[in-house]
Formats: structure tokens, C-alpha cells, sequence
């Protein structure tokens, strides 16, 4: 009982009256029967009650409530509670009563005065919502704590009811599909459903993003069964937009996806072996969980565990949903191990609903067991985001890369139509190239043809001149002939008139014989006369005279034949010489052999001017062959630059691709660089906050200090001394310093002095000895400080004298006996440098000597190591030819010390800044020496190598007294560092 | 025929799509109770039923997602198209937009299930015949230009709704036969002989009766 409530109810005095006590459980305890009754069997609807207003009304005049009501709703709830309180006979155990007459009476408190309970004791609503909104309550609670009482929705829901929505017809499709089974919403176009249906719409109306999803009717159905639909809306509306269901209404559902996501983490986290027994019955989350997170387990679980749900739901947000479903889990873990992915979906389906319906409060105590880590879920939602962006990426890649590679086949298309226009161009070129060919063939041909015919050319016209000079020869022979035919027709004339001279002749004698004929006859006649011896006698002349006449006969038939043959000869000659008038024919002859020599000369004249054309013709084809030759020649070239373009764009399509390819991997490596850099530079944050967390935290506490220190400051300001004190403080520190410094170097001349060889015994004396000289010493470093400063002006000085030596040296190269002088000189030179340096002259010396003599020896290496021992001992190193005046224990631990001294001088110097110039000097010294000697020894190459690697060691040597340098006063202030700080301590 | 201790060899998965309010619950309350819920609450997210049928001898376990209908739900369902066997698309002869919308269903049926998954269209409500607003002759044309299966049925009277299912599992069952759908591929939508041993055998056959009631 919370007494101490400053807003005590006028009820609680009464209370205070045992029998008021009584009586109220009573009331209290039937009430809740009553209550669980509804919830349980029937759900019969507590909103649409108007007998229990009724009944209020009648009840009114015995209330004590208060009038200041938040609503009537609450003053009907509390006159309910009075009702029973009158009515009620049942007898329960008196403390439960009193549980409940708290939660009652509680509730009636915090409904009545609702704006300051909400402000001051949250925390104590919480507890009890935890422990359950009492069913009369629940109506009003859920307003209160969702602030909806008060929302500006709730005044404008008249107005949307008249407006018309986008989805009514949706909505109307699924208003008989809500909670068919139960009472409130079975009747078609009941009030249930028509209020359900009049929610659904109003909101439609005022988020046009979300308008309707399917599940959120269940939403509005169960708040309907608590309050009326003005009421339910103004609620609804608040669970959708401050309790972010509507981020997972919207419709891209991601915050679904995200709950599936979250609660299959927490799973794998909670419940391992459930996880990995849904995973191998490819069990997914949103088979089972989708309608448990849409309908806050409205549609999954009884309504009673619902209500109770939707009460928690109100106070902790979404996380009672992920509680009850790891819960639900949990509970049916060992059933669901046993079944398969239908059996599981069955079980869901149908076991769980019936499993809890018995007691609700079992589910709800496991689930405010649950380990619930908003870290681990706000991992797993950035876990969700990274996966969602990812996939988007991916998608947003994917088709990034569909769209390049759809612009790289583009391109590809592109040329290979290029490609196919080249090879066209190309193809045709060859065409013509060919045709060109062809042409030139044909014209070659032609040529061929017409040199053929220019041979047969001037063949004929060789043929033609023969022929003309055959008519030449033939006119000369016929004009041969011609004068042979006047000759033999001269002498056949002369033959004729010959002949004819004959023939007169014959003629002649003819006449005359005929006369004698007629003598004869006369003479015959007259011997016929006359007697016949004379007759015989003429007889016989007769036969005489007629033989020869036919002797004559027979020569003139001979001339005859003669005379015709040589007719016949001369009509021959006739016929041959074409006619008797032989002469015109000739001419006319010779003139047509002339004509036709002349035409033949024209011809000739003819052919050698077509001969000529045949060759300007040769010449033009020769001329057009050459251009086409070129032409071709120019084509192939074309052709090759065309071949050669091809190849290029190939290669550029080659590289284009690479490229991408390149550009690709790049991006990807950009994007997971990034990623990673994100990542990085997230962990750098969170390292970097927590790093300015302790800074914090740290300047805070030296704050806090410094605060300190300034109030010890203050009170202790008073004393003056101080001051003074802190002075001396700081003189005696650096006092003990320098104490510490000098001890050390007897230290280290200690373990010196031990590596030698010496007594341990006279060594601890020496030391103790010099320990209390050291204060001599002190002062004894400043002198030897300055005059190291001296030596080093003298050193200088000595170096300067050096170089001189060496430009003197380099003078003189060739006589080797003034440079050993030189050499000695400076040997003597770097003597004294040493013995400027320190007390180990002798050694020095000695070493510088046995360099000196070895200059010329082919042993550099011993020579050279000894100088590099010098050079070491230049730097304070124990000397190695110490060993040798280790009988002289004193004065060696005295030479030590000075030499501790310097080295100790030095170290200020050293750190000073100009401190290196001295150890360099007489390095540089020495290396001048050997850069000499090796000059020196130019001759024998060998000795130079030998000089160089002496110098290395020599440098080496130098590195190493450095070292020990830095050992020796890092051991310093480590091990003497307590000691001083006593002695400070005491001398203070 | 039923190998050891399972009493079907092969198991199909389907999936139902289409419209809100077109009925695929109740297709599938019709085809595993045999009888029409009238009041069947809308789907959130996915139900599940399924039963026992014989094709050529063979028992072949259907098992039936049944999705919610609504545009934003897609973003759920779209993750249980994979591997399914059978797509049972459905629309409302009443309703032309849920017709028109096939289209979109179908891209997403294509886009989501492997090659050989039969897609089979069902025009639902062919009882309110006075109230048709698809007509036959064009939803069959629209499934014969989409190599769809296609049928009229009513989930009130059952008409045709066991034809639905059966005729899809025949030619699935056809699909294996010819070698054209491979089993042993990772997303056939079919198991031949279970690879789990359930619990309790018995458990088949209430549960094919049980399917989608909540």
C-alpha cells in the first residue's frame, strides 16, 4: 500500500477499515473471475458494453470516486468496481485480495491523475503494466500510456470518416477475413466490422505511405475489443507512428526484414541448437515469425495473452515482441527439436496458441527472463543494413554491369558493323584491285598484240621492200629484155630480109627454071621432033632438073618452117613482151611498177606512222600500266593501313576491355578499401572517443591534483626559505651529478682495470681513493676542459698544417723519401694531437712510430690495426698497451681518470653539440694520415685495398667507443641515479 | 512406390500467387480438407499445407506455401518462389484487375523458380459465373501465349480444384520421366524420397488434413 502517495485517493480511508477490506477483495476477487472469464471463453467484447454502463449509471450515487475523472470511461470503470463491490458474495483468501485491491485501487489512482503519475512514477506504472493492466483499465491505460488521449487525430476522425480512400476496397476485402471466429466481427456488416473497416480507412487516410497492410487489422481489431473505434483510432494511429509499426507496414516491409533478421540473431545467440535445427530443415524465420511481429502475436496467441502483450507492448516497445517470441521458443524448444519443418509450422500453427492459452502469465515471466542486449540488436541492425546495402550494391552493381556490358556489346556491334565496313572496303579494293589487274592483264595483253603486230608490222613492210626491190630488179630486167628483144628483132628483120632475098632468089632461079622448063619442053618437043637419043638425053635432064626442084621445094618448106618459127618466136616475144609495142607496155608497165612502188612507199610511210601510233599507243598503256601499278601499289598500301586500323581497334577494344576489366577490379578494391577504411575509421572513432573518454578522465584527475598542488602551494606559500632551498636543492643535484659522473668513471676504469688483469684488492683501494678525490678531479676536468678546447684550436690548426702536407705531398709524389719525411712529421703532428688529447703519449707515440715504420712495409694490416687501437684510445678507450704498465697500478687508474675525465668532459660536449668535432678531428687526422699512406702506396694497389679496409675497421673502432661512450653514461644514470638522489636527499 | 518407412516417394513443393482476396487460401484449404472455409482469415506473410496424392502409381507429398496476396507482401514471399515445382497462379473471374495483374505474378514466377517449374493458371471463383469478368476464352488464350497450364475452378464447390493440383503434379511427374527436370539440381522443387526420417509416420496423414486452418 503506497501511503506515502501524496495523491492519495479519498478512497484510502476507507480502506482502513477491516470490514471495508473484506468486502472490497471480495469484490476485487470476483471481478478478476470475471475478467478472465472474458478474456478466456467467450472474449466477449468490453468496449461494447453498454449494460456495464448501465449498470454504472445505476451504481452512481454510491460511488466515491472523485469527480475529477480523466474520462468518463474511467469513472464508468471505477463505478464497475463498485458495482461488484456490491454485488459480489464470493469469499477468497484475504491476502490476494489485498494484491488486488492495491492494483485496483493503484490503477484507479494513476488512471485519475494521470499527467503527474506519468511524469513522476513512471517506473511504478512500468511494475504494474508488468504485472497486468487490470481488464477495465486496459481500455483507458492503453490510451494513457500511449499517449493517445490527447492525440489530434482522435478530433478529426469524424471528417475521415466521410472522406473516401484509395484503398477502401482493399480494406473491405479483408475486414470479413479479420478475426472471423470471433463474436464481435462475425457478423457481416456488424458493428464490429464496420468499425474495424471505418479505423482501417481513417488511417488509410492520414499515412497515404503506409494507406492499408494486411495484419494491421488484427491490430485494430484487438484495440477495438477494448474501446470504441474513435478511441482505437487515435491508438492505433500512435502504435503506427510513435511504436514504429508503421516502418514495418510500409510498403517495402524492411523493417520486417530486419525483426526476421534480429530475431534469427537472437536465436542463434539464445537458443543454438533450435537455430541450427531450423537451418537444416531450411526452417526460415519469417515461415513462423512474419505474423507474430505484424500483428503483435494478435493472430498467433490467444487474445488474452495478446492483450496482455499489447499492455507490455505499450511500455517497452518492440522488444516484448522479440522477449515473447525467444520465449515461445524457448518453451517449445525440445517439441520443436523433434520435428520437421511441417511439423513445426503445424506446431506453431496449432500447439502454441493452445499451450498458453491456459495461463498466460508463464509465457510472460520467461519472457521478462530473456537476455535482451539492445547493443547485441543494434549490432544485428547494423549488421541487417550492411547485408541490405550490400545486396543493394550488389544489385545496383549488377545492374550497373548489365547496362556496361550492354554498352560494351553495343560497342561491340559497333565494330564489328565497323569491322564489316572496313572488310567491305577491303573487299572491294581487292575487287577492284583484281578488275585493275584484269585491266592491266588485258592491257598488257594488248600491248603484246600490238607489239605482235608491229613485228608482223615490220615484217610485212620488210616484205614489202623486198618486194619493191624485186620489182626494181624485174623492171631492170625487163629493160635487159627489152634491149635484147630490139636486137633480136633487128637480126630476125635482117634474117626476114635475108630470107626474103632467098625467096626472090628462088623466085629467080624458078623463073629461069621454068623458062628452061619451057625450053625443054620446047627442046623435048622439037627432039620428040627430032630423034628420040636426044630425047633420052632430055629425059634424063628432066628427071635431073626435077630432083632438083623438089631439092628446092624441100629448102623452101625448111625457110618456111623457119620463117614461121620466127613468127612464132616473135609472136612469142610478143605474147612475153605483152605486145609488139613492147616499148609502151614497158613504160606504162614501169610506170605502174612505179605507182606501185609509190603506193608501197605510201604504204610504208603508213605503216611507219601506224607503227609510230602503235608505239605512243605501247608508250600510253606503258604510262597507264605505271599509274596503275601505283594505283594498285596505293591501294595495297591503303589496304594495309586499313588492315592496320583494324588490328588497332581490336587492340583498343582489347585495352578498352582490360580497362574495365582494371576499372573493375579497381572499384571493387575502392569499395572494399572503403569499406575497410569505414570500418577503420569507425574503430578509430569508437578507440578515439574512448581515448578522449580517459583524456578526460585524466585532466579531471590532474584537476583534482593540480587543485591539490594549488591549495599545498597556498599553505605553504609561508615559507620563504624555499626558494633558497630549491636553489641549493638544484646546485646540490648537479653537484651529485657530477659526483655520480666521476664515480662512474672510476667505475668503468674499475672494470678496466679488472679486464687488465690487476689485483681486485689494490683495485678497490685506487678506487676508494679516487672517490674522494673526485671533488680534485671536478676541478681538475674544467682545467683539462679547457685545454682540450686549446687542444682542439691546436688541432686545427695541426690539421691545417696537414693538408699543407698533403698539397706539399702531392708536389712531391714522386720522391717517396721527403714523404716518408712528411709522413714522419705528421705522425709527429698526430703524436702530439694524442698527447694534447690525454696522458697516453708513450703509446701513441709508439703506435705512431711502428706506423711510421710499417708505411713501407707490406704488412699495412698489423701496422694499421695499431693505428686503429691509437685512434680507439684517441676516444677514451682503455688502451690496449695499457696491459703493459699494469704495474704502475696508481698512475694508470690515474691516467683512467683523466682520461674518464675527458671522456666526461666530452660527454657535455658531445651533447652540446660541438662535441663531435674533436673525435672527428683526430679521425679526420688519422684519415688523412691513411689517405696519404695509400697515396703513398699507389704503387702497390693491394696496400691501398688494405689501407681502405683499415680505415673501415678503424672507423668501426671509433662506432665502437661511441658505443660504449653511450653505455657507459646510460649505466651511469641508471645505476648511480638512487645514490645521488640519497645523497641529495641527505645533503638537503 | 513408398520406400521404407515413408508411404510417398516423391515430394513436390508449389506455391500459390496471385492476387489479394482471389482465394488461394482457400484453393488450398479446398484441395487439402475438401471443403470451403468461407472465413478463412487473410494470409500474413505464408501458410503451409499439404497432402498425399498418386500419379501413375506413384505417391507424390505435395507441399503447398500459400502466400499473402498484397503488392508489399511480395518482398516476403518472393524468397519461397525458389525451388518450387509448381506455381499455382490464381486470379478472380469476377475481377478483371486481378486478371490484368497476372502478367507482373507471372514475371516474378519466371524470374524466381528455375525453367521447369510448371506454372499453372487457375481462374477462381467459377462459381459466380453471373459475375464474370474474364472470359474464358481470353484467359485461355493469355495461358496458351505463356505456355501455361489453365483451368476454371471454384474453391466454394471444389470444381476443378483437384484437377488443378493433379494436372500440375502429372506434368511435373511427366518433367522427371523425360529427363527434362533434374533432381539431383538444387532448386527442382523436387525431393525424391524424403531425406529426414520423421518422427512419427503417422503424422502424414492427419496432418494432410489438417493444412491451412488457423
Amino acid at each position: 500500500m503506497d501511503a506515502s502517495s501524496p495523491q492519495h485517493s479519498p478512497k484510502s480511508p476507507k480502506f482502513t477499515k477491516r470490514e471495508d477490506l473484506v468486502l472490497l477483495a471480495k469484490l476485487e476477487e470476483a471481478n478478476r473471475a470475471l475478467e478472465i472469464d472474458e478474456k478466456s471463453v467467450s472474449l466477449s467484447v468490453p468496449s461494447d458494453s453498454p449494460e456495464v454502463k448501465g449498470h454504472s449509471r445505476q451504481g452512481s450515487e454510491c460511488s466515491v470516486l472523485s469527480g475529477n475523472s480523466v474520462s468518463s470511461h474511467v469513472s464508468n470503470l471505477t463505478f464497475d468496481e463498485e458495482i461488484s463491490h456490491s454485488h459480489n458474495a464470493a469469499a477468497s483468501p484475504v491476502k490476494k485480495k489485498a494484491a488486488e485491491n492495491d492494483s485496483w485501487v493503484q490503477w484507479g489512482r494513476i488512471v485519475n491523475d494521470w499527467e503527474s503519475y506519468s511524469k513522476k512514477k513512471y517506473p511504478q506504472i512500468k511494475d504494474l503494466v508488468r504485472k497486468g493492466i487490470p481488464h477495465h483499465f486496459r481500455g483507458i491505460v492503453w490510451q494513457l500510456l500511449c499517449n493517445a488521449h490527447n492525440s489530434e487525430h482522435k478530433d478529426k476522425y469524424a471528417e475521415y470518416l466521410k472522406t473516401p480512400s484509395p484503398c477502401e476496397k482493399m480494406i473491405r476485402r479483408d475486414i470479413a477475413r479479420t478475426y472471423p471466429d470471433h463474436d464481435f466481427f462475425k457478423d457481416k456488416d456488424g458493428l464490429g466490422q464496420e468499425s474495424l473497416f471505418n479505423v482501417m480507412k481513417a488511417y488509410s487516410l492520414i499515412d497515404r505511405e503506409v494507406g492499408y497492410c494486411q495484419g494491421s487489422g488484427f491490430i485494430v481489431g484487438l484495440l477495438l475489443m477494448q474501446m470504441p473505434e474513435e478511441e482505437t483510432f487515435s491508438v492505433f494511429a500512435k502504435l503506427m507512428q510513435e511504436y514504429k509499426l508503421r516502418e514495418m507496414f510500409k510498403p517495402s516491409m524492411i523493417e520486417l526484414g530486419l525483426c526476421m533478421y534480429q530475431l534469427e540473431g537472437l536465436i542463434q545467440e539464445l537458443l543454438p541448437d533450435l537455430s541450427i535445427h531450423f537451418q537444416q530443415q531450411g526452417f526460415h524465420t519469417s515461415m513462423y515469425a512474419s505474423s507474430w511481429f505484424l500483428t503483435l502475436f494478435t493472430m498467433s496467441l490467444p487474445i488474452a495473452i495478446s492483450c496482455r502483450i499489447v499492455d507490455l507492448f505499450l511500455i517497452e516497445g518492440i522488444e516484448i515482441i522479440f522477449r515473447v517470441a525467444i520465449a515461445l521458443l524457448q518453451t517449445s524448444e525440445s517439441e520443436l527439436l523433434g520435428l520437421d519443418m511441417e511439423g513445426m509450422l503445424r506446431y506453431f500453427q496449432k500447439d502454441i496458441p493452445a499451450k498458453f492459452e491456459a495461463d498466460p502469465e508463464a509465457l510472460l515471466d520467461v519472457a521478462h527472463l530473456i537476455k535482451y542486449s539492445i547493443k547485441k540488436m543494434k549490432k544485428l541492425e547494423k549488421e541487417y543494413s550492411s547485408v541490405k546495402s550490400k545486396e543493394q550494391e550488389e544489385q545496383v552493381e549488377l545492374r550497373r554491369l548489365r547496362t556496361e556490358n550492354k554498352l560494351l556489346k553495343q560497342r561491340i556491334d559497333n565494330l564489328e558493323r565497323e569491322n564489316q565496313t572496313l572488310a567491305d572496303r577491303l573487299i572491294q579494293a581487292q575487287v577492284t584491285q583484281a578488275t585493275m589487274q584484269e585491266e592491266k592483264f588485258a592491257l598488257k595483253r594488248d600491248i603484246s598484240t600490238s607489239k605482235q603486230r608491229e613485228v608482223d608490222l615490220v615484217g610485212k613492210l620488210d616484205l614489202a621492200e623486198k618486194d619493191v626491190e624485186r620489182l626494181n630488179q624485174r623492171t631492170t630486167n625487163l629493160t635487159m629484155a627489152e634491149g635484147q628483144a630490139g636486137i633480136m628483132i633487128q637480126q630476125l628483120q635482117e634474117e626476114i630480109k635475108q630470107l626474103k632475098l632467098q625467096i626472090d632468089n628462088n623466085n629467080g632461079a624458078m623463073r629461069e627454071l621454068r623458062e628452061k622448063i619451057r625450053e625443054m619442053e620446047e627442046l623435048n618437043r622439037r627432039l620428040q621432033k627430032e630423034p628420040t637419043s636426044e630425047i633420052q638425053s632430055l629425059q634424063e635432064e628432066l628427071i635431073a632438073s626435077k630432083l632438083r626442084e623438089a631439092e628446092a621445094n624441100l629448102s623452101m618448106k625448111e625457110l618456111k618452117q623457119r620463117v614461121n618459127e620466127l613468127d612464132q618466136f616473135w609472136k612469142k616475144h610478143m605474147e612475153a613482151t605483152n605486145s609488139p609495142d613492147s616499148k609502151k607496155l614497158s613504160k606504162s608497165q614501169m610506170q605502174h611498177i612505179q605507182d606501185e612502188l609509190m603506193s608501197v612507199k605510201l604504204r610504208e610511210a603508213q605503216a611507219l606512222s601506224e607503227h609510230k601510233e602503235m608505239k605512243q599507243k605501247v608508250m600510253e598503256l606503258e604510262t597507264q600500266n605505271h599509274i596503275c601499278m601505283h594505283q594498285m601499289r596505293r591501294m595495297d598500301d591503303e589496304k594495309a593501313a586499313l588492315k592496320v586500323l583494324i588490328d588497332e581497334s581490336e587492340k583498343r577494344e582489347k585495352e578498352c576491355l582490360h580497362m574495365i576489366k582494371e576499372m573493375e577490379r579497381k572499384s571493387t578494391n575502392v569499395s572494399s578499401k572503403k569499406k575497410e577504411e569505414d570500418m577503420m575509421s569507425r574503430i578509430k572513432d569508437a578507440e578515439h572517443s574512448q581515448a578522449i573518454a580517459e583524456m578526460r578522465q585524466r585532466i579531471a584527475e590532474l584537476e583534482i591534483e593540480n587543485q591539490e598542488l594549488v591549495t599545498a602551494g597556498q599553505l605553504k606559500s609561508t615559507d620563504d626559505g624555499e626558494d633558497d632551498m630549491a636553489g641549493k636543492i638544484a646546485d646540490l643535484q648537479e653537484q651529485v651529478w657530477d659526483l655520480k659522473m666521476s664515480r662512474k668513471m672510476q667505475s668503468v676504469s674499475m672494470m678496466r682495470l679488472a679486464n687488465i688483469g690487476c689485483d681486485s684488492e689494490s683495485d678497490t683501494e685506487s678506487l676508494d681513493a679516487t672517490i674522494t678525490e673526485s671533488d680534485k678531479f671536478r676541478s681538475f676536468m674544467t682545467e683539462q676542459m679547457n685545454s682540450l678546447d686549446m687542444n682542439l684550436d691546436g688541432e686545427n690548426e695541426l690539421t691545417n698544417g696537414i693538408q699543407s702536407a698533403v698539397s706539399r705531398d702531392d708536389c712531391s709524389t714522386r720522391e717517396l723519401i721527403t714523404i716518408t719525411d712528411d709522413d714522419s712529421s705528421k705522425t709527429a703532428d698526430s703524436a702530439f694531437l694524442g698527447s694534447a688529447n690525454m696522458d697516453i703519449t708513450a703509446t701513441n707515440t709508439s703506435s705512431m712510430s711502428n706506423f711510421s715504420s710499417l708505411s713501407n712495409t707490406p704488412d699495412l694490416v698489423s701496422c694499421w690495426s695499431d693505428d686503429a687501437s691509437s685512434t680507439s684510445s684517441d676516444h677514451k678507450l682503455p688502451p690496449p698497451g695499457g696491459a703493459s704498465i699494469d704495474s704502475k697500478k696508481r698512475s694508470s687508474l690515474t691516467q683512467c681518470n683523466t682520461a674518464n675525465n675527458n671522456y666526461k668532459q666530452n660527454v657535455p660536449v658531445t651533447d652540446a653539440g660541438s662535441g663531435p668535432s674533436i673525435p672527428k678531428h683526430s679521425l679526420g687526422n688519422k684519415v688523412e694520415d691513411s689517405n696519404l699512406f695509400s697515396d703513398i702506396n699507389t704503387g702497390t694497389l693491394s696496400n691501398n685495398t688494405q689501407a681502405n679496409a683499415l680505415q673501415t675497421s678503424a672507423h668501426k673502432d671509433i662506432e665502437g667507443s661511441r658505443q660504449d661512450l653511450g653505455d657507459t653514461k646510460g649505466s651511469f644514470s641508471g645505476a648511480e641515479g638512487v645514490e645521488v638522489l640519497d645523497q641529495i636527499v641527505t645533503q638537503v | 512406390m513408398a520406400a521404407g518407412p515413408y508411404n510417398y516417394s516423391y515430394i513436390f513443393k508449389y506455391i500459390i500467387i496471385g492476387d489479394m482476396g482471389v482465394g488461394k487460401s482457400c484453393l488450398l484449404h479446398q484441395f487439402t480438407e475438401k471443403k470451403f472455409m468461407a472465413d478463412c482469415p487473410h494470409t500474413i506473410g505464408v501458410e503451409f499445407g499439404t497432402r498425399i496424392i498418386e500419379v501413375s502409381g506413384q505417391k507424390i507429398k505435395l507441399q503447398i506455401w500459400d502466400t499473402a496476396g498484397q503488392e508489399r507482401f511480395r518482398a516476403v514471399t518472393r524468397s519461397y518462389y525458389r525451388g518450387a515445382a509448381g506455381a499455382l497462379m490464381v486470379y478472380d473471374i469476377t475481377r478483371r484487375s486481378t486478371y490484368n495483374h497476372l502478367s507482373s505474378w507471372l514475371t516474378d514466377a519466371r524470374n524466381l523458380t528455375n525453367p521447369n517449374t510448371v506454372i499453372f493458371l487457375i481462374g477462381n471463383k467459377s462459381d459466380l459465373d453471373g459475375q464474370r469478368d474474364v472470359t474464358y476464352e481470353e484467359a485461355k488464350q493469355f495461358a496458351d501465349e505463356n505456355g501455361l497450364m489453365f483451368l476454371e475452378c471454384s474453391a466454394k464447390t471444389g470444381e476443378n480444384v483437384e484437377d488443378a493440383f493433379l494436372d500440375t503434379a502429372k506434368k511435373i511427374y511427366q518433367n522427371i520421366q523425360d529427363g527434362s527436370l533434374d533432381l539431383n539440381a538444387a532448386e527442382s522443387g523436387v525431393q525424391h524420397k524424403p531425406t529426414a526420417p520423421r518422427n512419427a509416420i503417422n503424422t502424414d496423414q492427419p496432418a494432410a488434413k489438417e493444412g491451412c486452418s488457423c
